[in-house]
């Protein structure tokens, strides 16, 4: 088994394809260490000055009837693994504005100034660059890897020898498998290198593990690709029908069911809308209706005659219709993230997502870290509101109406008590927990791949048609 | 002579199995691609007429100048059809943009219905997407051994001991090729007309018919640009193993990997400015505004309370006193100038770079043919950068004339902005110089009694005949934001000039190469 391994991976190192492969590799690794060099550069400056207006926003508070109407804008963090997994960062909902005000609007958005514009591509990160070039090299490798030996009669010689048909076929995998995780670690290195350099990311004990995980996953992606083109190679009479059919599954997989995925989601998920246009009819309705009741808002001098009895109404009914529409904005954001998740069904099918979202997972980015990050920001305005109404009944002189500011406390309030927004990372291992389906599905897709190959070698034909 | 070669390229081609598979899966992922965003095209078409609709039945109801804005400022392009074959940036979503006195559209937006964040990470299929992969991949394989194989299994000696010019066997090699891959072009084609004839949304205009068979047009040109670039490689390269490895790793760098790649490094190859810094632009023009304002009103003090007293309902002021219109009208007049002063500031901050970054994109796809197909089709399908930028240039423009019309109607300094009540209406308080503060408190009996004598005033108000007659108003035409053919055409030429010399320059190379070459 081993002579036959050697004597593949000596090929393969000699072969223009591999000498090619590597050439591309190193092309898109290094596209990917000057992309990232400059984003991380962008994104560092645009990160401090929006952490200043942040907390410039805090300081400018004065008393808790002063910040209840202040808009504060919460970010999430920056995973510093991008460039592993772009996975949305640019584009998922990652920032809250939000008012503790009951009138306030809270609304999520980018926490980058992204280029809407640009939405149709995909940036270039290891996982794309695996999910696209590697399974493309697997098949450029294996395409005739036994038809060819049948083409040139060498077939013959290799089976020939007193060896399990299926230990020719594991060499052969393992070789070519070697040369790409090879490749890719090559690659990985370079890409490390010119971020570490250029003082982007920090090349510590975490990015190391990223890399570890990285690489098991791109061994297990390879693998469905190589397995498969071993598999058709021997099914196929000739190189040629191998690699027509082999690239024909490649486009398939990896570029048709993801594109049509997004249609599929829209056509099948029905979402409430914007909520928006709902949120703002409900508004209207309430205000007609407290209009139509006299109930309204007075000045702080003219309220105070009757205990601000119309106040507390008007605030009561607020409060209603707050919690009302927030629960609408949720709603509509559950909508919007179900639609997500069902072109992500859909793209799982493909091995090329079953990866990419694998190593979403490893990075701990991508949709599940917008879950955990989407009800830690409600919970932050629940915690401020919480915070602003304590402090407010600790004065005897404010009228209590709750978030309302003319009608809170006045006191002076020192901003640095006012409890900062501190997000609870995703970790690794719940990440992990959260992609098991697609590494699940990953790895059922490479057995296959590996079942399809035994089954193929042992059929195959040692002779050439019509070679007698 | 050359006849018999094409046809036997010809039947060589359509024997093997991989013109069968090929076009079987280009007819049928061209067909999902077409089917679905048909679905599409319609779903956005019906939201295209509601918007109008309610676009033109709140311009019904427009009875002061002030709410002409929020009617009449606003401009919609109904979705492409051909965007259903070439989605492009917008695909075949609604397009518009918003302005206003104070407010210069910068870019169209896309209009989603549902405007999903998520969904953006995920692109999509169009009918050029499969001609750009999948049938170049099979001009790719039927080229790659034209020369070389026929070399190889040494039947150009052969072919050449007929006495056949070289330039036949070259012209034969290209035409069949062409032809075997028109077959599957034309079927995808037939399969989108067939999909896109059937839906009852979209109409073909002329002009559309026109591009359409300009885009199959350009499909073909670009699949024997594809075809002549791959025999270039085989006729210099010995072997067809070689020549198949060369021609592959260039089709992926070509295709997906450029396609992809490009936007990457023209993104941050850009300097963009970071995004607080747009923030705090905006706050700097807010902050100049109101001190203008602000400035006036320290200069020009208002009424008292007394004369400003009037009913407001649904944006517009009744029952207003005419001293208290005078000082507003006169603020009003003053707002106007510091808005449209206050616009262009806020032009000066718009996000410049991002619109260079998207139309690098455009220019730079010239570089590998399947990207300079991808946007020479986008192009006739009016779905690139370059066209949702002219519509945002048309609708700069026609906030100017929206702007000279309102002017030239004289609503900017009209009674008319803020209250369509008739001229000598009786105010709120008829007489302010005699009511005194205690009069003014809400639940007073004086201030309860007027506000029942507003109330059933009100009453009586008919809509209808105070609606502004707004049918002298220049329209905004979707033809106008769009290029016509012309404007495509000039817009397409740099790309298509690339096309044809690189195919003329690969066909002359193949030729003079294999002349000099040793036919074994």
């Amino acid at each position: 088994m081993f002579p036959i391994l050697w004597l593949t991976l000596a090929d393969n190192l000699r072969s223009l394809r591999f000498q090619l492969s590597l050439v591309v590799l190193l092309c898109f690794f290094v596209g990917n260490g000057l992309v990232y060099t400059w984003k991380g550069e962008r994104i560092a400056i645009e990160n401090e000055q929006v952490a200043n207006a942040g907390e410039k926003v805090y300081e400018s508070v004065q008393s808790v009837s002063d910040a209840v109407g202040k808009r504060y804008r919460i970010l999430s963090y920056h995973t510093g693994t991008e460039f592993v997994a772009e996975a949305g960062s640019d584009w998922f909902d990652y920032a809250l504005n939000l008012m503790p005000a009951t009138q306030g609007w809270q609304w999520f958005g980018s926490s980058r100034g992204t280029n809407g514009w640009l939405r149709r591509f995909e940036i270039v990160d290891w996982a794309f660059i695996v999910r696209y070039v590697i399974s493309f090299l697997a098949i450029a490798l294996t395409y005739n890897a036994i038809s060819g030996e049948r083409e040139s009669g060498t077939l013959r010689l290799l089976l020939a020898n007193p060896l399990p048909r299926a230990h020719v076929l594991v060499a052969k995998y393992l070789a070519h498998l070697m040369c790409l995780v090879a490749a890719v670690t090559v690659g990985g290195l370079v890409s490390l290198l010119m971020l570490g350099l250029s003082g982007t990311i920090a090349l510590d004990g975490r990015v190391a593990v990223t890399f570890v995980l990285f690489l098991v996953a791109t061994a297990v992606y390879a693998s469905v690709f190589l397995l498969l083109g071993l598999a058709i190679s021997v099914a196929a009479g000739r190189s040629a029908t191998s690699l027509v059919t082999l690239i024909l599954v490649w486009a398939f997989l990896i570029v048709v069911i993801p594109q049509t995925s997004r249609l599929i989601a829209v056509a099948t998920v029905d979402t409430v809308g914007n909520g928006w246009d709902e949120a703002g009819e409900l508004v209207d309705q309430t205000d007609a209706e407290l209009k139509r009741a006299g109930v309204a808002l007075r000045p702080l001098e003219w309220a105070r005659d009757d205990g601000f009895d119309l106040e507390k109404r008007y605030a009561r009914r607020y409060r209603q219709l707050d919690d009302a529409t927030n629960e609408i904005h949720r709603q509509s954001m559950r909508g919007r993230v179900e639609r997500y998740r069902r072109a992500r069904l859909v793209n799982s099918i493909s091995p090329g997502f079953a990866f990419q979202y694998s190593v979403e997972g490893i990075t701990a980015n991508g949709i599940q870290r917008f879950e955990h990050f989407e009800p830690q920001a409600w919970g932050y305005l629940k915690t401020l509101r919480r915070f602003l109404i304590d402090r407010d009944e600790a004065d005897p002189e404010s009228p209590h109406i709750h978030l309302f500011g003319q009608y809170m406390s006045q006191a002076p309030l020192d901003h640095r008590q006012i409890p900062r927004f501190v997000e609870d990372k995703l970790t690794v291992g719940e990440s992990l927990s959260g992609a098991r389906a697609p590494m699940v599905i990953l790895l059922a897709e490479a057995l296959a791949a590996l079942w399809l190959a035994l089954m193929a070698f042992h059929r195959a034909d040692i002779a050439e048609a019509g070679d007698e | 002579m050359i006849r018999v070669l094409i046809r036997k390229e010809l039947l060589a081609n359509l024997r093997t199995a991989r013109l069968g598979l090929v076009a079987v899966l280009t007819v049928a992922l061209t067909g999902l691609a077409v089917g679905m965003g048909s679905m599409e095209f319609s779903r956005n078409y019906t939201y295209y007429e509601s918007r109008q609709r309610e676009l033109s039945e709140r311009r019904q109801e427009v009875t002061t100048w002030s709410q002409v804005q929020r009617a009449t400022a606003r401009v919609i392009i109904p979705p492409q059809p051909l965007g259903v074959l070439g989605r492009g940036l917008p695909g075949t979503a609604v397009q518009g943009a918003g302005f206003g006195v104070g407010r210069i559209p910068t870019m169209v937006w896309i209009d989603d219905q549902d405007y999903n964040r998520f969904l953006k990470v995920i692109s999509e299929i169009d009918a050029t997407m499969v001609i750009a992969v999948v049938l170049s991949f099979l001009a790719v394989i039927l080229g790659f051994d034209g020369i070389s194989g026929e070399r190889e299994r040494g039947t150009l000696k052969l072919l050449l001991a007929n006495s056949v010019p070289r330039s036949h066997v070259v012209l034969a090699k290209l035409t069949g090729g062409v032809t075997s891959l028109w077959i599957p072009l034309a079927l995808s084609y037939l399969v989108a007309l067939v999909a896109l004839l059937n839906n009852p949304d979209v109409v073909l205009e002329v002009d559309d018919w026109i591009r359409l068979s300009g885009m199959f047009l350009l499909s073909c040109l670009f699949l024997a640009q594809v075809l002549a670039l791959s025999l270039m490689v085989s006729a210099f390269v010995r072997e067809s193993s070689t020549s198949l490895v060369i021609c592959l790793f260039a089709w992926l760098v070509g295709s997906v990997g450029y396609m992809n790649l490009l936007p990457s490094l023209s993104r941050y190859g850009v300097h963009e400015r970071p995004s607080q810094e747009f923030r705090d632009g905006h706050a700097r023009n807010r902050e100049i505004f109101d001190g203008h304002m602000d400035g006036w009103d320290a200069r020009h003090p208002a009424p008292a309370a007394a004369w400003l007293a009037d009913v407001s309902r649904d944006g517009v002021r009744h029952f207003m006193h005419p001293e208290a219109l005078t000082w507003r009208r006169d603020r009003r007049e003053f707002e106007i100038d510091k808005l449209l002063e206050f616009a262009d500031a806020e032009y000066k901050w718009w996000p410049e770079a991002l619109a260079e970054e998207a139309r690098l994109i455009d220019r730079w796809a010239i570089l590998s043919p399947v990207t300079n197909y991808q946007i020479l089709s986008y192009m006739l399908a009016r779905t690139t950068f370059g066209d949702a930028w002219k519509i945002g240039a048309a609708t700069r423009h026609y906030r100017l004339t929206w702007i000279e019309y309102l002017r030239s109607r004289g609503a900017f300094s009209d009674r008319r902005w803020f209250t369509d009540d008739p001229v000598g209406q009786q105010p709120l308080i008829p007489d302010p110089a005699g009511v005194t503060p205690g009069m003014l408190d809400a639940d007073s009996p004086f201030m309860q009694a007027r506000h029942a004598w507003a109330d059933e005033q009100l009453q009586r108000i008919d809509a209808n005949n105070r609606s502004l007659d707004l049918s002298d108003m220049p329209p905004f035409t979707a033809t106008d934001a769009q290029r016509d053919l012309g404007g495509t055409l000039a817009t397409m030429l740099p790309g298509l000039l690339v096309l044809l010399l690189s195919f003329g320059t690969a066909v002359i190379i193949t030729f003079t190469r294999f002349n000099r070459d040793e036919p074994y």
